[in-house]
């Protein structure tokens, strides 16, 4: 479903005063992984890894350097706009909505965005609005909410569109312990829907009792790809926590 | 086909217009700034005769309102999604960016009309102008033309600032171009003739110079049809522009990220 293959991706930034010089920076540096269709995927590494430039990619936002993508078999740089038909996305964080918009105003306008037929649009607004628990707000504006309530209004905005992978980047950041234990479920009753869900997050128990395949990243380049309890297996410790501070415990966050 | 292009740019258009009203800046954009304009040259033109007073003062400020609120509110419109974070989401959605920005463009489109309207009143009020418009129906089909021209630069400036951050500076700057080089508050002549060319490529020139005639003359003449030509030939090119920016848009912000706040 998904492929993707030695993809590199470059940031060219501009560092001085009066004498302007370019710096490249490489966020990715040749990563490799195919996601079959069903699973829930989790991209693991800290601030600074590449986890957000590649899911970047995948969404179509951003175009590789080098190497390829293809999705539903379909090269993202090419055939962008029937893959964005199919997909949708939470960048994480609380941005990306009309905060002087109401939910239900966002959420038609993006039901309008991704054509989603008239006939069907206001029941799907309704259900979503109930799946994500904000019914009783959701004639208000997106700016009175608390940072958890419009966590939850992406996670609505982004099955608006019924897509078959939902890409998740941090979507738990910032959710109290209910609000988070709502959105696993929503993801866990995504994946028994046939979707595939990436996700990103830094939380190891959430990757640990959702994903089905987790990579580890650090500096652009993928560390290993296995089940969480191989991870596990393989490094000789009780959990995911563990192995993830046998990855990076020399490596200082960036950000 | 036809049908999903429309349902893209009503929606966004009704979208923009929502979230402009719950902007209590915009209050002033279209409510305050247009009366301060409009006392200013009204002040300026107040002993002139009365069709100086209506060029200059009623159509001037009506004008530069009309601007302000179309393409200053265009071009901002598109800094400000992108620090929302909102300009990535919609640009990476199935639809051609093009008509979404259309959409929010036609929004303020509707938004200034109202706001120019206003002002008109108001300076005629004020200074106890009555408006008179010697010939109403060229006036009203030069208004409506004037309008697509607008929008059409609205859609230039919003692609260039879409592909550059340094976008900004001109954004900031299109304000005072307009009420510099195209006539809305004092004649074009007065400009040194080495910078009146920049006149002649915006469509606002044309479009003033072609709104004071119709007020002043009820007969169409060679002159009034030499500016409609450069009105409809200059809103032709700027279609043309607005195209391909955007089709480079399509093509660089996936490059170089540029839709993102870096």
């Amino acid at each position: 479903m998904i492929e993707v293959k030695n993809i590199y991706r470059g940031y060219e930034s501009k560092k001085g005063f009066f004498k302007r010089e370019k710096v490249l920076k490489n966020a990715v540096n040749g990563i490799s992984f195919n996601v079959p269709q069903g699973q829930i995927f989790g991209l693991i590494g800290p601030n600074g890894a590449g986890k957000t430039t590649t899911i970047k990619m995948m969404t179509t936002l951003l175009t590789p350097s080098k190497g390829s993508i293809s999705i539903f078999g379909l090269d993202i740089t090419k055939s962008y706009k029937e893959i964005q038909k199919r997909i949708n996305f939470i960048y994480g964080g609380e941005r990306s909505l009309y905060w002087r918009l109401s939910a239900r105003d966002n959420l038609i306008y993006f039901a309008d965005l991704y054509s989603v037929p008239k006939e069907l649009m206001k029941n799907r607004i309704e259900e979503l609005i109930v799946l994500v628990g904000l019914e009783k707000v959701a004639d208000n504006k997106v700016e009175t909410y608390s940072k958890g309530m419009k966590q939850r209004l992406q996670i609505a905005r982004a099955l608006i569109n019924n897509p078959d992978i939902i890409f998740m980047d941090e979507p738990t950041i910032g959710l109290d312990p209910t609000a988070t234990l709502l959105l696993h479920d929503i993801i866990l009753d995504l994946k028994g829907q046939g979707k595939t869900i990436i996700l990103t997050t830094h939380y190891m128990a959430e990757a640990e009792s959702l994903c089905d395949q987790i990579a580890f990243i650090n500096d652009g380049k993928i560390l290993d790809i296995d089940s969480p309890i191989n991870h596990i297996k393989k490094n000789n410790v009780k959990t995911l926590q563990d192995v993830y501070i046998n990855h990076f415990k020399d490596k200082k966050s960036v950000s | 086909m036809m049908r999903d292009i429309l349902r893209i740019i009503n929606s966004s258009m009704k979208l923009q217009m929502k979230q402009t009203f719950a902007r209590s800046m915009y209050k002033y954009t279209i409510l305050v700034f247009p009366l301060f304009t409009g006392l200013l040259l009204g002040f300026v033109y107040m002993d002139r005769p009365d069709s100086d007073f209506v060029s200059y003062a009623m159509i001037g400020t009506a004008t530069m309102t009309m601007w302000s609120s179309i393409a200053f509110s265009s071009a901002s419109d598109v800094n400000r999604e992108r620090y929302m974070g909102a300009l990535a989401q919609i640009f990476n959605t199935p639809q051609n960016f093009y008509y979404i920005m259309l959409g929010k463009v036609i929004g303020n489109t509707l938004m200034g009309s109202i706001s120019m309207f206003l002002s008109f009143l108001f300076v005629s009020l004020v200074f106890g102008v009555p408006i008179v418009i010697a010939n109403p129906i060229a006036f009203i089909l030069i208004f409506l033309f004037s309008l697509i021209s607008y929008v059409m630069i609205s859609m230039v400036l919003s692609g260039f600032l879409a592909i550059s951050r340094q976008g900004r500076i001109l954004m900031n700057s299109m304000d005072y171009i307009v009420f510099l080089f195209t006539g809305s508050a004092f004649p074009i002549v007065i400009i040194p003739i080495y910078v009146r060319g920049l006149s002649y490529i915006l469509s606002p020139t044309y479009a003033i110079h072609l709104l004071r005639l119709a007020t002043t003359q009820s007969s169409i003449t060679q002159e009034f049809i030499y500016f409609l030509y450069g009105l409809v030939t200059l809103t032709i090119i700027y279609l043309f522009i607005s195209i391909w920016v955007y089709k480079l848009l399509d093509n660089k912000a996936r490059k170089h990220a540029t839709l993102e706040v870096v």
